[in-house]
């Protein structure tokens, strides 16, 4: 039996939506009913994961599925949420595409452009960005799943190896392995063309 | 000529050379899923604690790793295109729409597991129902 007892020195009432927010607070204003602030922790963790599926996918559409999937699946079990909300949303997104990649297989499929403007001056010179994003993404969607998350979170993500292993649930060492994997398969895979 | 599905320690045959118990287990990541045809290039231990931000670009820059870094520095422009990417503005309405019109269920908790929430004023009033209560048991007492 455990049970806690917190002191707080003031009163407080259920707090309007407000912008900056912890998430902890965001959550509470949920749960007493309003269910708009939920769009405060999509605008704020929707990027990273949005780039985390499409990653891990190839998939634009998959990416939006799985995205809007997850948030749904966030929202009915909120009450559940133990430390930190943006660990916890990555884990439902990181299952998601690891349950889409064990029903699906895949041919081809690649990721759209981005909205960014080109700074590639030459015709030829994007022609080449292009190929190598074409390359990338096969080569990406060729290695296993294990290390194609551990590239991502490392290379596009710009992770930690320790909040990997946390967010993972696994060590530092086996995640530096997967990651040292999938560098010389992809530089394997890619260097004849473009070393 | 038939498949081995007793590749796994312990289920060997009679007569297969099972693994010794000194024979250090090996983990899952080594026994994942071989990369295909293609065989695996090993990059030299400094590239990798170069690309892991542990060494300076200027130790790797020499001239048995340099095609490596090369590589690597072309990759990375690639892969910062991927990190500029965002999300489309549609899919945050999408999802908002498609969201239970209830709020989220609460996860029920049996009393004993719950915070008990001490304001300043349930404090006060805890206290001064303490304190008549053992007025009136000390009245009656010594009545």
């Amino acid at each position: 039996m455990h049970y806690s007892i917190v002191v707080k020195t003031t009163e407080t009432t259920a707090p309007d939506i407000d912008q900056d927010g912890s998430d902890q607070l965001i959550i509470q204003q949920v749960l007493a009913g309003k269910r708009d602030a939920f769009r405060l922790l999509i605008t704020r963790y929707s990027d990273p994961l949005y780039r985390h599926a499409l990653c891990m996918t190839g998939s634009p559409d998959v990416a939006e599925d799985i995205l809007q999937l997850s948030f749904i699946k966030a929202y009915q079990h909120l009450s559940e949420v133990r430390g930190r909300f943006d660990a916890w949303m990555f884990r439902i997104v990181a299952n998601g595409c690891k349950d889409w990649l064990k029903n699906i297989r895949r041919s081809h499929l690649s990721y759209e452009e981005d909205d960014q403007p080109s700074q590639h001056a030459t015709p030829e010179e994007e022609l080449d960005r292009t190929e190598l994003r074409s390359d990338l993404d096969r080569a990406l969607t060729s290695l296993p799943a294990s290390l194609r998350e551990a590239f991502i979170m490392k290379h596009v993500e710009g992770r930690s190896y320790e909040e990997m292993a946390d967010l993972l649930g696994t060590t530092v060492g086996a995640l530096k392995m997967r990651v040292h994997r999938a560098r010389e398969a992809l530089q394997a895979l890619l260097e004849e063309k473009y070393a | 000529m038939y498949d081995d599905l007793n590749s796994e320690p312990g289920l060997a045959r009679e007569g297969q050379k099972r693994p010794t118990p000194d024979e250090p287990a090996r983990s899952l990541m080594d026994r994942e899923v071989p990369l295909g045809q293609q065989a695996e290039r090993l990059l030299a231990a400094p590239v990798h604690a170069w690309l892991d931000g542990e060494l300076p670009e200027a130790a790797v820059r020499k001239s048995d790793t340099s095609r490596d870094v090369e590589f690597w520095r072309g990759l990375d422009s690639e892969m910062a295109r991927v990190r500029r990417m965002r999300t489309p503005q549609h899919v945050e309405a999408q999802i908002m729409a498609a969201l239970p019109t209830h709020a989220p269920a609460a996860t029920i908790t049996p009393w004993f597991r719950r915070e008990f929430v001490v304001t300043p004023t349930t404090a006060l009033l805890v206290g001064a129902a303490l304190v008549a209560a053992a007025s009136i048991i000390t009245a009656l007492v010594v009545r």
